[in-house]
């Protein structure tokens, strides 16, 4: 993928969240939490449709933001500042780190969506 | 061209004689919000919608979380770090179509958006905090 298209997608993918959490977060702020409210307001199509969409967003968003962190601090360069030869372990760190996030984004997906849809 | 100027160049750059620009503050900031919402705020999240499928879990976090206690300050206070993610988030992508990019502007909407979380998080310990 190219820069620019990883650019917008990562736009794209923030205003996709954005709407989610303004609309879950008006639910709470609007409704009063009780366990009947929330309880139909989280089994309805519309919720579980968009919370699935959603939570490949957030990962799709997350990963781009995680990755360019990444790429930016976890660099020979980056981390020799902090002590030269911390520096030489830069590349191993970052796929460590990569490794972490990606797996983690996984877990997060594939939770979410059993919960939602099988539990 | 001599070498004295070479040599001059700050080569040991320490972070914390550095001082921040606010928009360069926000910026940092923006970032590790981001993380902290990656990896705290989001399986707090999967975890309390886990815990309130029944009535009786619904119930015992729902009076969990209207007391003071330290797991209800931390559950507020990742929800805090992950609502200025999105507060200055939506600075940025105002900024990406081009609306405040001006030095002035930016100056402006940087304060604005710590004035306004700080009220948010003003808000939400008055509201849950006692």
């Amino acid at each position: 993928m190219s820069g620019s298209t990883i650019w917008y997608v990562q736009r794209l993918s923030a205003l996709v969240n954005l709407i989610y959490v303004f609309w879950v977060g008006g639910f709470f702020i609007l409704n009063e939490i009780t366990f009947e409210n929330w309880s139909f307001f989280s089994s309805t199509f519309l919720f579980k449709a968009s919370t699935s969409l959603v939570i490949i967003s957030i990962i799709i968003h997350s990963s781009i933001g995680l990755w360019t962190v990444g790429t930016d601090y976890l660099t020979p360069r980056t981390l020799g500042f902090v002590s030269g030869n911390f520096g030489n372990y830069a590349d191993l760190l970052r796929l460590m780190y990569q490794l972490l996030f990606i797996t983690l984004s996984l877990t997060f997906t594939l939770t979410t969506l059993y919960m939602i849809w099988w539990l | 061209m001599s070498q004295k100027t070479i040599i001059a160049r700050p080569v040991n750059i320490n972070l914390f004689k550095i001082r921040l620009p606010i928009s360069a503050l926000i910026s940092i900031t923006h970032r590790i919000s981001g993380m902290y919402a990656f990896f705290v705020t989001l399986p707090l999240s999967i975890f309390l919608f886990r815990n309130t499928s029944s009535e009786l879990s619904f119930s015992n976090v729902n009076t969990l979380l209207k007391n003071n206690n330290i797991l209800s300050t931390f559950v507020y206070f990742s929800f805090l770090v992950f609502l200025y993610h999105i507060m200055t988030g939506f600075r940025h992508l105002l900024m990406d179509i081009h609306i405040g990019e001006n030095l002035k502007a930016a100056n402006a909407s940087a304060y604005a958006v710590i004035g306004l979380w700080l009220l948010a998080s003003l808000f939400t310990f008055l509201r849950f905090g006692s």
